[in-house]
This record gives C-alpha cells, sequence and structure tokens, in this order.
C-alpha cells in the first residue's frame, strides 16, 4: 500500500506495508478528524480580525468556536485562554497517543525552556521572573545522566567566557539530539524525517538571519544544527556568496523554494518574516498531504501542527488587537500562516 | 510710587546714574530676551521634527517588538531576554547655552545585543532589539534638546519678569522720582532766589 500521497523527491515518501503500529492509530485518527473540524480555517480568522476589540474577538472565541474565556464568569486574559488550550490539546495527544514518548518530539522544546531559564537563574546567581510552562517531558538532573553531563558541560563553557548565550547554544543542540534519541527508538519514518526537516529549516532561518546580522561564517558555524538532510559545511561554503550565485546554487536542492524566499528577503532588505513564515507553512504543508492517511501516526501529527499554528495565529491577533494595530496589518501578517 | 529719598541734589544724581544704569540694564535684557526667545523658537522647531522623527522610529520598533511578542510565546520571549549581556555606560556633563547650564549625555553600549538562543526566537525580536538600540542615542537626544527647552523657558520667563519690573516698575519710578526731586530743587531755588530778593528789597528801603 502506498501510504503517502507525495510529490518525486518528497522527503517524507515512504511505500511500505501497513504496520501493526499504525493500526493502534485508529481510534485517534477518527476522534481527531472530528476535532479537526474545529480547526479556524481563513474565514474564522477574519471574522476574529474585524472584530472591534479583544473583548469581541474574545466573545466571538467563545461564542462560535467553543473556547472557554471565562473562569466562573469572569473574563481570563488571552494568554491564559491560549495556554489552557494548549495544554487541552496536550493532554488530548497523550491521552490518545499508543506510545507517548514519541510525542515528546513536540513537547521537548517547552521542557529545554525550562531548563534554560533554571540554568540561568543558577548561573545568574539570583532569581529572575521569567515564566514557565507547565507542559513538555520532565528532565530531572538526577535521573538523566546524559542530562548531567549536558549540564556539566554547560558550566565548563560558561565560567570560561561567561556567555549566557553558550547555554542557549548547547541546549539548543541537545534539544535537537534528544529527538533524534526519541527517533533512532523508535524508527518511524515520518519522525526522523520530520525531526531532520525541523533541522534543515532551523539552519536556513539561522543562515538568512546571520547574513541579515551580517556576522561572519565563524559565528554561523558555532549556532549551526547537525543532523538535518544539509551538512553544516553546506551552509558554511555557500554563506560568503552573493545573492545571484546563491540563487543559482540552491537552485535545484530540495529546499530551493524557501532559499529563493531568503534571498528575496535579503535582497529587498525586508526581514526575513516572509521566510520564517514559509518554513512553518512548509511542513504543515507536507502533512497537510497525508490528509487520507487513517492508519498512522500521521493525523495526530497534522493536528499537533495545525493546533500550534492556530495559537500563534491567534495570539498575533490578540497581540495586533491589544496593541491597536489595523485591522490590515494584522490580517497582512498572519496572511502567510494560513495553510 | 515715589522713590522715599531725602530731596538732595546728591540724591538727585544717584537717581540720575541708577536711571541711565537701569536704561542700560533694560535694554540689554530686552536683547537677551529676544535672543533667548529667537533661540527657543528655533530649538522648538528641532524639537517637533525630531520628536516627530523619534516617535514615528519608536512605533515602527514598538510593532516590531509586538509581532515578536506574536510569532514567539511569552515564555520564549522573556527568557531570551532574561539576562541582557549588554551595559550601558552613561555619562553626564553641562554645557553652557547663554549663562544656562544644560545638561549634556553621552553613551558607550557595550556587548552583544543578541545574546540569546537562535532556535525558539523570532528575527522579528532582532529587529526590534536593533531598532531600540539604534533609537537609544535619539532618544537621548531628544531628552538633551527637551530639557534645553525647558531651561531655556524659565530663563525666558525670568528675564521677562525682570524687563517688565524694569519697564513698568523701577524705570517709571526712577523717572518719576527724578522729576519730582529736579521740580522740588527748582522750587526751593525758586523761593530762595525770591527770598533774597524780598531781603535785597528790604535792605534798599532802609
Amino acid at each position: 500500500m502506498e501510504k503517502y500521497f507525495s510529490r518525486k523527491n518528497d522527503l517524507f515518501l515512504d511505500i511500505g506495508n501497513l504496520h501493526q503500529e499504525d493500526v493502534q492509530y485508529g481510534y485517534s485518527t477518527g476522534r481527531l478528524a472530528i476535532l479537526e473540524k474545529s480547526i479556524l480555517d481563513k474565514n474564522a480568522y477574519r471574522e476574529l480580525i474585524i472584530a472591534n476589540n479583544t473583548e469581541e474577538t474574545l466573545r466571538l472565541l467563545e461564542n462560535k468556536h467553543g473556547f472557554k474565556t471565562k473562569n466562573h464568569n469572569t473574563q481570563v486574559s488571552w494568554e491564559d485562554i491560549l495556554n489552557k488550550e494548549f495544554i487541552s490539546v496536550h493532554d488530548l495527544i497523550y491521552g490518545l497517543a499508543p506510545v507517548k514518548e514519541i510525542f515528546d518530539i513536540f513537547f521537548f522544546q517547552y521542557s529545554f525552556h525550562n531548563l534554560k531559564v533554571r540554568l540561568k537563574e543558577k548561573l545568574a546567581g539570583h532569581k529572575i521572573d521569567t515564566p514557565l510552562f507547565i507542559i513538555g517531558p520532565v528532565l530531572l538532573e538526577e535521573s538523566s545522566p546524559v542530562l548531567r553531563e549536558i549540564i556539566i558541560k554547560i558550566e565548563q563553557v560558561f565560567y570560561k567566557e561567561r556567555r549566557f548565550q553558550d547555554i542557549d547554544c548547547i541546549l539548543d543542540e541537545e534539544y535537537f539530539n534528544f529527538l533524534s534519541r526519541v527517533a533512532d527508538k523508535y524508527k518511524i519514518p515520518v519522525i526522523e524525517s520530520l525531526i531532520k526537516t525541523w533541522i534543515d529549516l532551523a539552519n536556513i532561518k539561522l543562515f538568512f538571519r546571520f547574513k541579515t546580522l551580517q556576522r561572519d561564517k565563524n559565528n554561523l558555524s558555532r549556532f549551526l544544527f547537525s543532523g538535518g538532510n544539509f551538512k553544516q559545511d553546506f551552509y558554511i561554503n555557500t554563506y560568503h556568496l552573493r545573492t545571484d550565485v546563491l540563487k543559482r546554487e540552491t537552485k535545484n536542492i530540495f529546499y530551493a523554494d524557501l532559499f529563493l524566499t531568503g534571498i528575496k528577503c535579503l535582497e529587498n532588505e525586508t526581514s526575513m518574516d516572509e521566510l520564517e513564515k514559509s518554513c512553518d507553512r512548509f511542513i504543515l504543508q507536507r502533512f497537510s498531504e497525508t490528509k487520507h492517511i487513517v492508519f498512522g501516526i500521521e493525523p495526530m501529527i497534522r493536528y499537533l501542527l495545525h493546533k500550534e499554528n492556530e495559537m500563534r495565529m491567534l495570539r498575533m491577533i490578540f497581540v495586533g488587537k491589544e496593541n491597536s494595530i489595523s485591522n490590515n496589518e494584522i490580517e497582512e501578517k498572519i496572511a502567510g500562516y494560513y495553510v | 510710587m515715589l522713590a522715599d529719598v531725602s530731596l538732595t541734589r546728591m540724591n538727585l544724581m544717584k537717581m540720575k546714574k541708577r536711571y541711565a544704569i537701569a536704561l542700560r540694564g533694560h535694554k540689554l535684557l530686552k536683547d537677551k530676551q529676544d535672543e533667548l526667545m529667537r533661540k527657543f523658537m528655533e530649538l522648538l522647531e528641532e524639537i517637533k521634527s525630531y520628536r516627530q522623527e523619534v516617535e514615528n522610529s519608536l512605533e515602527k520598533v514598538h510593532k516590531q517588538f509586538f509581532w515578536a511578542q506574536g510569532v514567539m510565546s511569552k515564555e520564549f520571549l522573556e527568557e531570551a531576554i532574561m539576562v541582557p549581556q549588554v551595559s550601558l555606560n552613561l555619562t553626564t556633563s553641562q554645557e553652557q547655552v547663554f549663562n544656562i547650564q544644560t545638561p549634556k549625555l553621552d553613551f558607550h553600549i557595550e556587548g552583544d545585543i543578541y545574546s540569546y538562543g537562535f532556535l525558539f526566537t523570532s528575527q522579528q525580536l532582532d529587529l526590534a532589539l536593533d531598532g531600540y538600540k539604534n533609537i537609544f542615542p535619539k532618544l537621548l537626544h531628544l531628552s538633551e534638546i527637551e530639557k534645553r527647552a525647558e531651561l531655556l523657558a524659565s530663563e525666558i520667563e525670568q528675564t521677562r519678569r525682570r524687563v517688565n519690573a524694569l519697564e513698568y516698575i523701577l524705570i517709571p519710578e526712577l523717572k518719576q522720582t527724578i522729576k519730582y526731586i529736579s521740580m522740588r530743587l527748582a522750587e526751593l531755588e525758586l523761593s530762595n532766589q525770591i527770598r533774597l530778593m524780598k531781603i535785597k528789597d528790604i535792605v534798599r528801603k532802609h
């Protein structure tokens, strides 16, 4: 059975037989197929944007889309509403997932955020009031020798130059290592492929971001992540190329469109906003192509990614509304995230 | 109102001297006021256009920061900027404009403003921080010139009060006193003269 209906050169292409593990997802697929219908669409976003103020947007969310915006008849802030909604998605996914550990890859980022905050506080020597996430797999130094090693490494590196960025740098790299460990353990092609794509996209964004910041390639190599489909050398070797040469060099690679978007941003001296949107859209589009898969992990991943995207778009709408940004501008800003 | 002085020639001379000084002082203060006013108007024009420029840039930068808040969640954003690696050295000195001591602010930024990880942060944050960094000298300059305008305004107010006091109180008062003393002295002289003539007349008759 052909599992994915994908184009040629698709990184997600996998032709194989229906596995026993895939059948386990039958119930979750059915459940999420219903819930997926309640994910906001373009018209819903437009309606939320044209609302007069934040309160009206919240009212619309509650009345039309079933979000819980009140706690004992008291209006809750939009940030709390989005947080609660995401926690409920997290609980739902973990409740439905036959193998819960696989879905850790979507929530490790929150655990790593908490770890960063705690480490920065420890190394700064005083408490810093920074919010933590209450979701994400628990990372305990006591029970994980790997984590203990990472923390020792961070402390050693930090005390050399006292640069807090080194904490981010090491933990970001380790974050992908943690994801790869999960992928290696379960050997699910779609997960392996997804993680590689995440690494590639992170590197592409870094590549163009550093170009905008006019940093040298040594600096770039410090931050590039390993484990993607493209080696770090690829980015380092093409870093100093002129935009026209870069365009030529990257026109046949898998991420040609993303490179082209980045190059356009560089040429027009605009922000990398469009590239960031394209990167987010890239993954969502890949998973939109897996709509017809019934047995497998893909519908769950698709639902999760769409929910994350929904949260992001809602956050942007609320930020826009709260700061009296015009409706057109908000619409323009979130336009790139529609899939 | 007349100054409380005894009617002597000495006082008349003193009053005339004071009157001359008051006139000269008034002219000088008037010139100073005009010049201060001219400077103030120039500064006002500069502030107006500069403030407009700063406000526009600030609005743009704020917007970039809002969008960074939109793209990244609050937790990630706050974590990114929780330990800034930038230090700012601000030195203050004074500059003399007319006789007013106006503040002068000089600053020096050290360190990297992008002192966070790049994986969970958006480029919008880079742009916003870069914008804030670029706008900071402008904000300081704006505060400098606005303070200068404030000090100029209070100096103008003080000078105006002095000019008015000279113009409407001291000078007319001195003028009136001089006139009064002169008239009284003239009157005394006339009466003395008449008295002398009368005495002379009486002496001649005898």
